[in-house]
């Protein structure tokens, strides 16, 4: 093995350390990714628990600041945000004392509340599928560059033998076998990242739809307390 | 700017990073490359050149063939038979019988035929030898039953083999292989007390060093195959392989038969 890649040529050298790199960005982003999603399913459980548990919404904002990871978060927030500049204008929270039933303060705009949740989870799903495009990339590109590497090799092999003017064996295979190094490290690189890229893209869906459902039982809530 | 983009704004600015698992990632590569690079390369797959390949088997006593059953390698001599004669036997057709001619006509006589003047001349011909047919003793293929026994390995011209065989298409020199043999039977008995044949497997190296000695196929008694190996580690030194053969090393498959 050492022998094989030690008196490889340049071109071929250059692809294998492309590929390394590739190989080792895309294993870093898996790792980060899969610890991220790690903690925002465990984050999104416990907040799911406190939101449907609390009686006020300004109870849940206080764990907001603990449980950040989860996706469900932030469109929380951005929910209360919205809900909160419609209620400071509105002419009930001005004028009557609170706590009355009459001086109970009103939405302008449950569709303005929904836009807004709506813009968090597009927001959020970005987030989350941050860095994951670099996974398709490797996993597409990395096969391509290895099998430059090996047609470069060959290409290479072949003239080598032509310079000699044998076709023994003993001269034909070790520059093949150099030239077939570089379609493997490319296929090493490419299979793990099709393979979690699959896996990411799927749990983000699963994340996309949890925040769907969080969004209608947002909007309920404030449709049932504030109209 | 209202307070949800705030929000979002806020949300988006906290990311994983990156850097620290790149660095651990970059670490683990290099040490799996490195790893890949001290590993042995029959670990990986590729296959030492240390003995050829087996590409044709040679025995050392005729065709390698069933087990003797009594014949031996050096019993096994040809013979001389009797060969049976050919005979021509001409195919007749089924024929009705001749009508027999009445008895009062008389009969005809065919003329008495005049001799050819070509078969004097073929009778006088000095060189032609007279063609001979009949019993004539010829060699035969037969194998007769001697009641002899080889030593378990040899050269002998017939028989079944039982002896050994080389890891070469094309072994030059069966003088070299009859030394061989010879060599390696003074450190070695036949008579045991009991069967039995152990296969043994060593290589000849280019200076005639008897290496890599090991039991191939058990007898079944472990002292045979001590016994086997024994004879082959005291043999210890053969001749150097002759110039014709050009291989570095000769991979020997030998039978040692052991009889009561």
């Amino acid at each position: 093995m050492v022998g094989l890649v030690a008196q490889a040529s340049p071109i071929s050298l250059a692809v294998l350390v492309i590929l390394l790199l590739f190989s080792v960005v895309a294993w870093a982003i898996i790792a980060v990714k899969l610890a991220a999603f790690r903690k925002v399913d465990r984050q999104t459980a416990q907040f799911i628990q406190v939101f449907r548990g609390a009686a006020k919404f300004s109870d849940v904002q206080s764990v907001c600041a603990s449980l950040a990871a989860s996706p469900l978060v932030g469109m929380f927030l951005a929910g209360y945000a919205e809900l909160n500049a419609q209620l400071r204008h509105s002419p009930a929270a001005g004028s009557g004392s609170p706590g009355t039933a009459a001086s109970r303060p009103t939405l302008k705009s449950l569709a303005a509340v929904d836009r807004a949740l709506l813009r968090a989870s597009s927001a959020e799903v970005n987030k989350l599928e941050k860095r994951v495009t670099f996974l398709a990339t490797t996993a597409s590109i990395t096969p391509f560059i290895g099998l430059f590497g090996t047609v470069w090799g060959i290409m290479s092999a072949f003239t080598s033998i032509g310079a000699q003017g044998s076709t023994d064996l003993s001269v034909v295979a070790p520059g093949i076998a150099e030239a077939l190094i570089a379609t493997a490290a490319g296929l090493f690189a490419a299979i793990p990242a099709v393979y979690f890229y699959n896996h990411l893209t799927t749990r983000v869906k699963v994340y996309a739809t949890e925040m769907d459902d969080f969004a209608l039982e947002f909007l309920n809530i404030s449709e049932r307390n504030f109209t | 700017m209202d307070a949800v983009s705030a929000v979002l704004r806020q949300r988006a600015r906290e990311a994983e990073p990156l850097g620290k698992v790149l660095g651990w990632s970059l670490l683990v590569h290099v040490g799996l490359t490195v790893l890949l690079a001290v590993v042995p390369a029959s670990w990986l797959g590729a296959r030492l050149a240390e003995e050829p390949a087996v590409v044709m088997q040679i025995s050392l006593g005729g065709a390698v063939g069933p087990r003797d059953g009594g014949l031996s390698t050096l019993g096994g001599r040809p013979v001389q038979q009797v060969q049976p004669v050919e005979t021509k036997k001409a195919i007749e057709a089924v024929r009705p019988p001749a009508a027999k001619a009445p008895e009062m006509v008389e009969r005809t006589r065919a003329a008495p035929k005049k001799q050819t003047a070509t078969a004097k001349v073929e009778a006088k011909d000095p060189r032609s030898r007279t063609p001979t047919k009949g019993a004539e003793v010829q060699a035969g293929s037969a194998v007769a039953q001697t009641a002899g026994r080889g030593q378990g390995f040899g050269l002998s011209a017939g028989g079944g083999g039982t002896g050994g065989y080389l890891d070469v298409a094309n072994f030059c020199c069966p003088d070299y292989l009859a030394t061989m043999v010879d060599l390696i039977t003074r450190h070695w008995s036949s008579k045991q007390g009991a069967d039995g044949t152990t296969l043994m497997k060593f290589v000849i190296e280019r200076d005639g060093r008897l290496t890599n000695i090991q039991v191939e196929r058990s007898s079944g008694t472990p002292a045979f195959d001590y016994y086997s190996q024994r004879a082959l580690s005291l043999t210890r030194q053969l001749p150097p392989l002759p110039a014709a053969y050009t291989g570095e090393r000769l991979t020997v498959h030998l039978n040692f038969d052991y009889v009561r």
